[in-house]
């Protein structure tokens, strides 16, 4: 018989055992991270001086931020995904006016053509005019379940990204569907998404089974078309971590002290954190420029594409009806209330459930060729530091995305924020920003040229971009602040 | 990893804070799960949570109380749906039918705490998921220490019972 301590290990493990996530709170997750990244939601001002000690904290930060590069694919990629897609052909072309894009590439993408046994009747069936609404056979980029037929039509690729068009149709015609506050479908998807091209032992950089929102809209009552964008542009960092934590140790040997030793909790812990964070910040740097490795997107590989779900919300969900009136429920005693509550039937807390949603289950699972294109990538080898150590190793710019990768010295203080402004002056929303890349949707911009700015990231975070949302300055008045406060600028010109 | 990713935080780093949320979503799940019936609802209260800690957290004074101010956060946003909905499972008889609904089907930790009330199983959840001590849970559910500690050893010896009626079974 086990006894009540052996109860107590068994209860501790099974609680702590990782359960399923269900979508709706993933869906709830991310909507909150989108009110963060759309400054809907801000920050309050701390009360204080922003704590000392965190100034120097954030410098260890600095030099770790990139080891998190493996982790953001997922976080990156479903914000993006919504707010920047390309459009790519007839399909494309259809939802220009509808969602945002980094812009027009119909002459770049390539049909996602059928094997040629194939090619006569599916050709017809995806160039058909979707108000003909008839399912398409099952072909390689066509796969019907559930009344539902996804067909993926076009695709461009380059070494960042692989954009894909997807057309949906449905035997019986859509619901009226909720429409969100950029007037698109309220659509999900629950995908499954992985690259030939990893390596067995780099298989966790896969995306796996994500919750994407697309963004796209309904064409007619029985076809929604929309875009995916899949990130491809992933790093190694388990070689910068291993040395990082080396450095850290060594550091620490030199010092003569530990990890308990460093806090802000007393003068000599404070004090002794400073030092740390000063010598550890000015290796860390460029550890992050050699270490870092990007994963090489070969030429040509296979994407796997799995959808297992496709859900909408009615755009008038059916509550339940208790029967009574809001006043009367408001009025019941708590018992009253909770014997009405008691008898919700459980399908109104399901997720889906057919009161608020419709949805498709089935598995449509797709095997894509994928070839790179690399014609249009633009690569621009700076390779420069200032006299502090710090500058820029390269720009690297797509039609849709521009790359800025910094450059450190060994004994810089690489505690930096990028900015960027394109040639008119406005500031280029960041896509992904781990403190060794940072990745620019361009998205209609005037890229002819930019300015690049390294910024002190504590200013920068407690000062400077607090003055730009907050006084909303204009563009002369933010690039004259940066020009006074950056620790480098350089302004690059680059090709059309 | 943590302390790092919340000094950045603090400074508005959103892709720091989204990824310090993200290391919490299994507790913060588990957590809203103990107090509300469904997962739209825990949805909800994680929702509210992650937004009211975004814009909150440049005032937290002491990065190492972060877990408890968070779960004290998610707690208060269960109790705010709750009281809403005007559900309050606090009740001195234990519930004669499974809180949980019957699809929650990665349900085996859940239903270890099945044949708790509601007081109990929120502290047991505290003190052996999250690891936190009788004070901090004192903090977070804003009752006396010595509350926590009764309700906890009585916890304790309920599910020492439920346990060995299930080991009995096994063996018999």
């Amino acid at each position: 018989m086990m006894t009540f301590d052996n109860n107590e290990k068994k209860l501790k493990e099974e609680l702590n055992k990782d359960v399923e996530i269900p979508v709706i709170v993933h869906e709830k997750i991310n909507r909150a991270y989108r009110m963060i990244e759309d400054h809907t939601v801000i920050q309050k001002t701390p009360q204080k001086d922003p704590y000392r000690w965190m100034k120097t904290g954030a410098k260890i930060a600095g030099g770790m931020a990139a080891a998190m590069a493996v982790g953001f694919v997922f976080c990156a990629a479903n914000p993006v995904m919504a707010r920047e897609l390309p459009l790519v052909g007839g399909l494309f072309e259809q939802l220009q006016e509808n969602v945002s894009f980094f812009g027009n590439f119909a002459d770049k993408a390539t049909v996602l053509e059928e094997p040629s046994q194939q090619a006569a009747d599916s050709s017809d069936s995806q160039t058909a005019a979707p108000e003909e609404n008839s399912a398409p056979s099952e072909s390689v980029y066509t796969k019907t379940a559930d009344g539902l037929t996804i067909t993926f039509s076009e695709i461009y690729a380059n070494d960042q990204a692989v954009y894909l068009s997807m057309q949906a149709v449905s035997e019986e015609p859509f619901p009226e569907t909720m429409m969100d506050q950029e007037d698109q479908p309220v659509i999900s998807m629950i995908t499954d998404v992985s690259y030939s091209f990893l390596e067995e032992d780099q298989a966790e950089l896969n995306p796996g089974t994500q919750y994407m929102n697309p963004e796209g809209k309904f064409l007619d009552d029985h076809t929604y078309a929309c875009i995916l964008r899949l990130n491809t542009k992933l790093e190694d960092t388990t070689e910068y971590q291993k040395k990082h934590e080396e450095m850290t140790q060594a550091v620490l040997d030199e010092m003569g002290i530990t990890h308990e030793d460093l806090n802000d909790e007393t003068e000599e812990g404070y004090a002794l954190l400073e030092e740390f964070n000063d010598k550890v910040s000015a290796q860390a740097g460029s550890l992050s420029s050699q270490y870092i490795k990007a994963i090489t997107v070969p030429e040509v590989y296979e994407l796997h594409l799995s959808i297992s779900e496709f859900t909408g919300t009615k755009a008038e969900p059916e509550y339940w009806d208790s029967g009574y009136s809001q006043e009367e429920l408001e009025n019941m005693s708590d018992e009253e209330f909770r014997e009405v509550m008691n008898q919700i039937p459980a399908e109104y807390s399901q997720h889906p459930n057919e009161h608020e949603n419709y949805w498709f289950e089935g598995d449509w699972s797709f095997d894509i060729p994928v070839t790179v294109d690399n014609s249009l990538t633009e690569t621009i080898e700076i390779s420069e530091t200032n006299d502090d150590g710090i500058g820029l190793a390269s720009i690297v710019k797509t039609p849709y995305e521009l790359t800025v990768n910094p450059l450190y010295k060994e004994g810089s203080d690489s505690d930096c924020f990028v900015v960027a402004l394109d040639a008119d002056g406005n500031m280029m929303p960041y896509n992904d920003s781990d403190g060794s890349v940072n990745n620019y949707a361009i998205q209609d911009r005037n890229v002819s040229s930019i300015d690049v700015y390294l910024v002190d990231y504590i200013q920068y975070m407690d000062d400077l971009k607090v003055r730009y949302y907050n006084e909303e300055l204009e563009n002369e008045e933010w690039k004259a602040l940066l020009d006074e406060n950056a620790r480098y600028h350089k302004t690059v010109v680059l090709k059309q | 990893m943590t302390e790092h990713l919340l000094r950045k935080a603090k400074r508005g780093d959103a892709d720091a804070f989204c990824s310090l949320m993200d290391m919490q979503t299994q507790s913060m799940y588990k957590i809203a799960r103990s107090y509300l019936k469904n997962d739209e609802d825990a949805a909800d209260a994680i929702q509210d949570t992650i937004l009211s800690c975004y814009e909150n957290l440049p005032n937290l004074k002491n990065n190492k109380y972060f877990k408890t101010w968070l779960t004290r956060i998610l707690i208060n946003k269960c109790k705010d749906i709750l009281h809403r909905k005007k559900l309050t499972l606090y009740t001195d008889q234990l519930p004669d039918t499974p809180f949980y609904e019957e699809d929650f089907e990665t349900s085996e930790w859940n239903q270890l705490l099945a044949p708790l009330d509601e007081k109990y199983r929120s502290i047991l959840l505290l003190y052996y998921m999250e690891g936190f001590n009788t004070t901090d849970i004192s903090q977070i559910l804003n009752m006396k220490e010595s509350t926590v500690k009764t309700r906890l050893q009585r916890g304790r010896r309920i599910l020492a019972q439920a346990y060995q009626y299930h080991i009995k079974e096994e063996h018999a």
